[in-house]
């Protein structure tokens, strides 16, 4: 399996349908939800159900999308360092559990706006308390978490792929500088600080090109390969 | 006793300690859970609810125990799917660990809410409501991920003829009919304890056990094990 030419190339198809997944759940999610109040919020998902399940199912093919590119980065890069790698399949996985957690939270939002709407929809009710916590709490913390171990991760991807050089070394080294600077952004939103979506938008360019890169390319063949028997 | 027979005796025994466990919890559970008073039950009984929670944990540990022991075996055949349902199937356990949580996190709410006096129409209500809805996305969403990883094992089963063709692709058949009934649910038009739901979880859950039976009294195909580490000698001189 390690030396089947078609890996990588399905680890690129990987990354892309990762990338569409996570960015289509995120859009149809925002048509449902709106920017409104709590309360706007739980009105919207009642009356948008259908779209929200979609929503949600969409955001678990992403979860298990994850844990597919996940085992197939493991099985092209661990030659170069094994530990390295089992420990960046094991962010990942961490990464794909709190993706799934945060979908709970959404979830569990669909019979409570139906309660809310059944109940009337009263202003500031225990309604409101228990959608923020599924909201902000469960949904959008779980949701950072997820960027946080994928980060982690990433950054040792990088790093097993520029030790490798199985594709350009300016890749990956701007795959480092990207993962890094989104971890930094994680980090200060873990500590409430407000962040520029800067910090995390080159994150779309940089899976998109190793995603085509890998796809189109492949690997390098006879590359200056170190494998851990030589080092 | 030659190790690949051990593994499959052990595998065998994880996939029934799996099934009962499974079953048994929801015994425990389920006459609770479903009443109209749910919130009353669970903190009347709450030996019964611990102690099907604990059956749950045993569940999700045989479940992730599987793709670990047969992890050795499967990858000799092929890496990459080996690996992928030993983390479909982690992933599986510990979205079970976080149904457990919120199966414990609501026996909490019901002892306040029974301190308090079982007060109609409160907020105890809205937050049991939640507490049941996170416990059953996060054991659907287990489901999703099992249903993941047994596709890979029983892929490699058929492409290796470790076990006889007819019981992996009774699995391969098997485990879309449980997707199915996961994506219903997910849009609301099935509950997990409906009769159809039932008569489609049964060919795997007959399945699993005929397996396990297998494994624990023939094991392996030995001309399988033998052409699977004739692969892996090979890729090492590679």
């Amino acid at each position: 399996m390690n030396s089947d030419k078609n890996t990588p190339r399905l680890l690129g198809a990987a990354f892309l349908f990762v990338m569409v997944a996570s960015i289509l759940s995120g859009l149809l999610l925002k048509s449902v939800v709106g920017s409104g109040s709590i309360s706007d919020i739980l009105v919207n998902i009642s009356d948008n159900l259908t779209l929200m399940r979609i929503s949600n199912v969409v955001g678990l093919v992403t979860s298990m999308g994850i844990v597919v590119l996940a085992v197939l980065l493991y099985i092209v890069l661990h030659k170069q360092n094994k530990i390295i790698a089992l420990v960046a399949l094991g962010w990942w996985l961490a990464e794909a559990i709190s993706l799934a957690v945060s979908k709970i939270g959404l979830f569990a939002l669909i019979p409570l706006s139906l309660e809310f709407v059944e109940a009337g929809a009263p202003a500031a009710s225990y309604f409101q308390t228990l959608g923020d916590f599924l909201y902000s709490g469960v949904y959008q913390q779980g949701d950072n978490i997820h960027m946080l171990f994928y980060c982690l991760g990433g950054i040792l991807w990088f790093y097993l792929f520029y030790r490798s050089r199985y594709i350009p070394r300016v890749i990956s080294v701007l795959g480092l500088a990207i993962e890094s600077l989104a971890l930094i952004g994680m980090v200060l939103l873990l500590f409430a600080v407000s962040v520029n979506m800067f910090f995390f938008y080159p994150i779309i360019a940089l899976e998109l090109t190793i995603g085509l890169w890998l796809m189109v390319k492949g690997i390098r063949d006879g590359s200056e390969i170190k494998t851990e028997n030589q080092t | 006793m030659n190790t690949n027979k051990k593994t499959a005796r052990i595998v065998g025994i994880l996939f029934i300690t799996a099934t009962v466990a499974g079953i048994l919890s929801v015994v425990f559970l389920r006459p609770i859970l479903d009443a109209p008073d749910y919130l009353i039950k669970v903190s009347a009984n709450e030996n019964q609810v611990i102690i099907g929670g604990l059956f749950e944990l045993i569940m999700a540990v045989a479940c992730a125990g599987i793709a670990i022991w047969l992890y050795p075996v499967l990858k000799k055949h092929n890496h990459a799917l080996a690996l992928g349902s030993v983390s479909f199937r982690i992933i599986e356990a510990a979205l079970y660990f976080v149904a457990v949580t919120g199966l414990l996190s609501l026996l909490t709410l019901s002892q306040e809410f029974v301190k308090v006096g079982a007060p109609v129409a409160s907020n105890f209500q809205a937050l049991g409501t939640s507490l049941l809805a996170v416990r059953d996305w996060a054991g659907q969403l287990g489901m999703i991920a099992f249903i993941l990883g047994a596709l890979m094992y029983y892929y490699i089963f058929y492409q290796s003829k470790l076990i006889p063709r007819w019981l992996s692709g009774w699995g391969l058949i098997g485990v879309p009919f449980w997707l199915a009934v996961s994506l219903l649910i997910m849009f609301g038009s099935l509950t997990a304890s409906s009769v159809l739901a039932t008569f489609l979880y049964l060919p795997i859950a007959v399945n699993e056990m005929v397996l396990a039976v297998w494994l624990i009294v023939k094991g392996f195909n030995p001309s399988a094990i033998a052409s699977g580490s004739a692969k892996t000698d090979i890729n090492e001189i590679k």
